[in-house]
C-alpha cells in the first residue's frame, strides 16, 4: 500500500513537472484581473509530504494570486515546509477543523483587502493551472461562489461507486435546494467573491463546510457557478471520506443540511452588497 | 424516623452530593453558576428525602400511582434539561475557542511579519498545554 502510494507520488511529480498547462506562468497578471487582488488559501493538516510541491505549483501556475497556508494544528513538518517556502502562514494553535481554518483565511483576506479567495487542497488534488479559470469566471461574471466541479466534464473524474453515488445524491439535493444545477457540491476547490467572503468572516459552517457553505450561499441569494476541473490523484494520504465512511458521511451531511435549513435565513449586511466591483 | 432503609440511603446520598459540591467549590474547580445549580438540586433532594409525605403528594398531583416513579420521572426530566443546557454551554465555548485560535493565528502572522523576538518560545509554551485535539 505504502509502496503503491510512493509509486503514484513519483509518477505525479513527473507529471507535474512536464505539465504544459502553464499558460499563466508569465509574470504579467492576466488582463481580466484588473487591479483586483486574489488570495489562494491552502488549508493544511499534516501535509508535510506534499505541501512544498503544491505551493511551488501554485506559484508557477497562478502567479497573480497571493498565497497563504492555514496550518490547522498539524503535528508534522507542515509548518516548517510552509516557512521554508516563504509563504505567509496562519498557524492555528490546535486543530479546529477545516471550516474554522478556512474562516481564518477569510478574516485574513477581508483585512487585507482581497476581492477573491480561492481555496485548494494541500494534497495536490487540485491543479493550480485551474485557479485562473475559476477566478476569471468569478470576477468576469460577478459571481459570489464558483465551484471547481469534477463532474461537469463527463469524461473526467473516476472514483469508487459509493462516492459517485454519494456525490450524485448531494448534487440532486443541493440542485433542488439552490434552485440551479450543481454537479459537485462536495468539491473543496472553490473561489469566493468579495461580498460572500465578508459574510463568511462572520458566519461560516464548521462541520461539513463544502456542502453547508454552498447551501448558505444559496440561502443568502448569492450567485453561484461551476467550472469543470480535473482532479489529480492525491499525492499522498487518503480522503477523509472513504469506504463505508462514505455512507455515514452521507447520512450526517444530509442531517446537517436539514438542520441548516432550520436556522434562520442568513442575510448579507448592507455594506456587503455593494462591494462587488 | 425513616420508613425504610432506602429512604435513609437517599438522604445520605444527598448529603454526600452536597459535600462533594462544597469540596469542588472550595478547590475552585466549579464555576459559581454550576455550583448553585447543584447545591439547589442537592438541597431539594434532601428536603424530599426527609419528608416522604411530600413525594406522595407530588405523585398524586401528577397522577402517578407509585411515589418512586414520580421521583424517577421528575429526575429524568431534570437530567435531560441539564444535558441540553450543558451542550448549549459547550457550543458556546467551542465558538469562543475557535475564534480565539483564529485570532491567535492572525496575530502570530503579524508577529512573523514584524519578526519580533520571543515568538518561538511563546509557541512552544502553547503547544505544551494545547497539544490535545479539542474537537
Amino acid at each position: 500500500m505504502a509502496a503503491q502510494r510512493e509509486q503514484a507520488l513519483g509518477q505525479e511529480i513527473g507529471r507535474v513537472v512536464v505539465d504544459d498547462d502553464r499558460r499563466n506562468s508569465a509574470s504579467d497578471p492576466p488582463a481580466w484581473l484588473g487591479r483586483r487582488r486574489v488570495l489562494a488559501v491552502i488549508p493544511a493538516f499534516n501535509e508535510e509530504s506534499t505541501i512544498a510541491e503544491v505551493l511551488e505549483d501554485a506559484r508557477q501556475c497562478a502567479p497573480f494570486a497571493d498565497l497563504v497556508v492555514v496550518n490547522d494544528g498539524s503535528h508534522d513538518g507542515t509548518v516548517a515546509r510552509a516557512r521554508a517556502a516563504r509563504v505567509p502562514l496562519l498557524d492555528l494553535p490546535y486543530n479546529i477543523g477545516l471550516g474554522g481554518a478556512i474562516q481564518t483565511a477569510y478574516h485574513f483576506a477581508a483585512a487585507g483587502g482581497y476581492q477573491a479567495v480561492i481555496q485548494m487542497d494541500a494534497d495536490g488534488q487540485h491543479r493550480a493551472a485551474d485557479v485562473a479559470r475559476l477566478v476569471e469566471v468569478l470576477l468576469r461574471d460577478q459571481l459570489d461562489l464558483v465551484i471547481g466541479s469534477r463532474y461537469l466534464d463527463p469524461h473526467g473524474y473516476r472514483s469508487t461507486f459509493l462516492r459517485r453515488f454519494g456525490n450524485r445524491f448531494f448534487a440532486v439535493l443541493l440542485s433542488a435546494l439552490c434552485r440551479q444545477r450543481i454537479t459537485d457540491p462536495t468539491s473543496g476547490f472553490r473561489a469566493v467573491g468579495p461580498r460572500l467572503l465578508h459574510h463568511f468572516t462572520r458566519n461560516y459552517p464548521f462541520e461539513y463546510p463544502e456542502v453547508e457553505s454552498l447551501l448558505m450561499a444559496a440561502r443568502l441569494g448569492c450567485r453561484i457557478g461551476e467550472v469543470a476541473v480535473q482532479m489529480q490523484p492525491r499525492l499522498s494520504g487518503d480522503s477523509t471520506i472513504g469506504g463505508w465512511g462514505a455512507a455515514s458521511y452521507m447520512v450526517k451531511v444530509t442531517l446537517a443540511i436539514f438542520i441548516d435549513l432550520l436556522r434562520r435565513r442568513p442575510t448579507l449586511r448592507a455594506g456587503e452588497t455593494a462591494r462587488h466591483v | 424516623m425513616f420508613e425504610s432503609r432506602i429512604a435513609l440511603l437517599g438522604v445520605v446520598g444527598c448529603a454526600l452530593l452536597l459535600l462533594v459540591i462544597i469540596a469542588l467549590v472550595r478547590s475552585n474547580r466549579l464555576e459559581l453558576k454550576y455550583s448553585l445549580l447543584w447545591i439547589v438540586t442537592g438541597a431539594a433532594l434532601l428536603f424530599v428525602g426527609l419528608q416522604p409525605g411530600l413525594l406522595e403528594r407530588i405523585a398524586k398531583l401528577l397522577g402517578i400511582q407509585v411515589p418512586s416513579n414520580a421521583l424517577f420521572a421528575l429526575g429524568i426530566v431534570f437530567l435531560i434539561w441539564i444535558i441540553v443546557y450543558l451542550t448549549v454551554a459547550i457550543s458556546h465555548l467551542m465558538r469562543r475557542t475557535r475564534i480565539l485560535a483564529q485570532q491567535l493565528a492572525l496575530l502570530r502572522h503579524r508577529l512573523d511579519q514584524a519578526d519580533l523576538p520571543g515568538l518561538e518560545q511563546t509557541e512552544r509554551g502553547l503547544e505544551d498545554r494545547t497539544g490535545r485535539d479539542l474537537r
